[in-house]
């Protein structure tokens, strides 16, 4: 194995070992579980209603009630008990919406104009009349299907919207908010690797047999491969959680996102991380590290920033699509616009040619900068010094036959 | 041999490295003294190309020290630089693997070292965990864990108990015997004194006395002498060219300032007395390295 792969080795097995990782990675995984299904567990609490009914009722009667709580958005679940009395003591106790008794009708706790519980009731009993006129004037069953539930004709856009949908524009904001996490998160870490380095000096040893950027790139490697263990990781879970709910995890997946999300996370990271490894060469003490990452975190905190109002459709087209060519600001935006329709592959594509043109050319100027600073103890590096210690810095002798 | 030829080094108007030239020569112990200040650190720090020199160049074997070369360089810094969370064998094989040791090999090696350098705690201890003294021994091994050509330590010695000490001289002796090049700085000139073979010793940046222990501290004009009837040496009362250097279980030392006085000190003692002892002596490297050091102007230079 090259020093390279030996350095990112150690990386990984570090890392991976460490308690906070494991904590990390347990905690954001049962998020992600979480946000999955909890959504769907309390949406669900919230639409079915529990109709109680005093008698096991007739098909027609099923329908009508089921047919009303598709007008309020509710779904419907039928409980017989015994007799009314059984019925109305559970409409009282709270644990049924209303009972309905064939040949008695329809009983809600208190009547009042804005009540949901009264509102269905009165729907209800609305489409049971109805339905029984029908039944009454002689229709079969096929006509009175035909009567409640016709078939509409389609109604169609005359501007392309994409194939953005509500289930789309979820999985855009988890895109957006998992990029954010994890591009922080994992820059955090190779900064502070590189600083934990320059604190405790072992950088001094590894300098004497291995080349500066033999280290930085080590290092990145081996935390960016950490970064999609952690990523993968999250993706399991949410997988998890979307089949616990019976829900398709292509379905949550579509619009690219499936292969568009990973992607962007690696351009992102290789973009943002040679710039937190600068930022770490730059101080020797931990503390300083985080108000010295502030211009690197800025441009991803705008993107984030941008991404989740961007869905919201605040920002207009153009303009949402200026943005999006920008490096730096594109791993927040192209993944989430792409998955509502909002960017084309091509322009995808134009903005992952720039984002990566971008990134070779950072690389470069933070590879002079960690080159420049990473040896140097005391006070705090400026970014000043850094640029004109890099100008100034030419290749080292014993990095010649690297 | 390893050649330090006219190293320049300036740190915003001040040289930590004047022309600094000297050579250290295989197979033997290398001491490489100096004041704080006087650029033993940058010196050595050149060697791995961790700092760029203004012009000068290190050679090896009589060539430029490339990537290739420097595989086979230890190297112990001043600061202590170790991994606080891996384990003393994770770190020492990693090292090891990093100047291309098999795997195997390495971790045979590390046990080996830890052994040798009885690192308590074993090689599965944190190094976190580890004594001042242990992490310093951890440190030496990490220096070794490939077995260098040439071995290049800053300080080694400081914050080793005696017992420390002396295993890490023993290591270092066995390596120098075995034809490998070592170099490394000290304070502890007692220390350096019944160890190295040879010393350069440097200030303000430029080597002011290199050559072999045994040259720099011969005298020709250290006496030491001793009459039985007069222990404390009244007879070198008033004699001319001769001054009292203090006495010892030896006898009085005396330095003369030349040949004359030291003829006249012999009769006085032999008129004293009889005479036990008359003889030469060697200066201290304390003394040599006090005259060279103070010998040349105090203008400010940095390690």
């Amino acid at each position: 194995m090259d020093r390279i792969g030996l350095i990112a080795l150690r990386e990984i097995r570090q890392r991976t070992a460490s308690r906070g990782f494991r904590l990390a990675t347990a905690i954001t995984m049962l998020a992600a579980l979480a946000y999955v299904i909890l959504p769907h567990a309390l949406a669900s609490r919230s639409t079915v209603k529990v109709v109680a009914t005093a008698k096991a009722p007739t098909e027609l009667q099923r329908g009508a009630i089921a047919t009303a709580a598709e007008t309020l958005g509710l779904r419907v679940e039928f409980r017989n008990f015994a007799g009314l009395a059984a019925a109305k003591a559970a409409v009282l106790s709270g644990a049924a919406i209303f009972a309905y008794d064939p040949a008695k009708g329809f009983f809600v706790k208190r009547v009042a104009a804005q009540d949901q519980a009264t509102l269905f009731a009165q729907r209800a009993a609305q489409q049971l009349g109805a339905a029984r006129s029908l039944e009454a004037a002689g229709l079969s069953a096929s006509q009175l299907e035909l009567i409640t539930h016709p078939k509409a004709p389609p109604v169609v856009g005359l501007t392309p919207t994409g194939k953005a949908s509500s289930r789309n524009t979820k999985a855009a904001a988890i895109a957006a908010v998992l990029m954010y996490i994890l591009l922080s998160q994992y820059g955090a870490w190779v900064m502070l690797g590189v600083v934990e380095e320059k604190s405790s000096r072992v950088v001094e040893v590894l300098l004497s047999t291995v080349t500066p950027r033999q280290l930085l790139v080590g290092k990145i490697t081996g935390i960016g491969a950490v970064a999609l263990i952690h990523a993968a990781a999250l993706v399991v879970a949410m997988t998890a959680g979307l089949l616990a709910i019976g829900s398709s995890p292509s379905a949550i997946l579509s619009g690219g996102l499936l292969w568009l999300a990973p992607l962007w996370f690696i351009l992102g990271y290789a973009f943002y991380c040679t710039l937190f490894a600068a930022v770490g060469s730059m101080v020797s003490r931990t503390e300083d590290a985080q108000a010295a990452s502030f211009p690197v975190t800025l441009p991803m905190l705008a993107g984030y920033i941008v991404a989740l109002f961007g869905l919201g459709g605040t920002f207009p087209d153009t303009l949402l699509k200026g943005l999006a060519l920008v490096p730096g600001l594109s791993p927040f935006l192209i993944p989430a616009m792409y998955a509502i329709g909002r960017v084309s592959a091509t322009e995808a594509a134009i903005s992952a040619l720039l984002s990566l043109a971008a990134t070779y050319f950072l690389a470069l100027a933070a590879a002079r900068i960690y080159r420049a600073s990473i040896l140097r103890t005391g006070s705090r590096v400026s970014w000043r010094e850094a640029a004109s210690g890099a100008l100034r810095s030419r290749r080292l002798p014993a990095e010649s036959e690297a | 041999m390893l050649e330090f030829r006219k190293l320049s080094k300036s740190y915003a108007g001040t040289n930590a490295l004047d022309e600094m030239t000297f050579s250290v020569p295989s197979g033997e112990v290398f001491g490489f003294l100096g004041p704080n200040g006087a650029g033993k650190t940058t010196a050595m720090r050149s060697i791995f190309g961790l700092i760029e020199l203004d012009s000068g160049q290190v050679l090896y074997r009589g060539a430029q020290i490339g990537r290739e070369q420097l595989q086979r360089f230890g190297y112990m810094p001043e600061e202590r630089g170790l991994y606080p969370k891996m384990t003393v064998l994770d770190h020492l094989t990693y090292l090891a693997r990093l100047h291309e040791v098999p795997a195997r090999a390495a971790k045979e090696r590390a046990l080996e070292l830890v052994e040798k350098l009885q690192i308590s705690g074993g090689p599965g201890a944190k190094i976190e965990s580890l004594s001042l003294g242990n992490s310093q021994r951890t440190q030496v091994a990490a220096a070794l864990i490939h077995q260098p050509e040439v071995l290049i330590l800053d300080e080694p010695f400081s914050s080793l108990d005696p017992l420390s000490i002396e295993i890490v001289k023993g290591m270092l002796e066995d390596y120098a015997q075995e034809g490998a090049t070592v170099l490394f700085s000290s304070h502890q000139l007692e220390l350096v004194e019944g160890f190295c073979k040879s010393v350069a010793i440097a200030n303000q940046g430029r080597i002011v006395l290199a050559g072999a222990v045994e040259a720099l501290t011969e005298s020709q004009t250290r006496l030491v002498v001793r009459v039985r009837e007069d222990p404390e040496g009244s007879f070198l009362e008033g004699l001319e060219g001769v001054s009292r250097r203090g006495s010892d279980s030896n006898g009085q030392r005396i330095e003369v300032q030349d040949d004359g006085a030291a003829r006249r000190a012999l009769e006085a003692a032999m008129a004293a007395g009889t005479v036990l002892r008359y003889d030469h002596v060697r200066r201290s490297l304390v003394e040599v390295f006090r005259e060279a050091v103070e010998s040349t102007q105090a203008t400010g230079a940095g390690d």
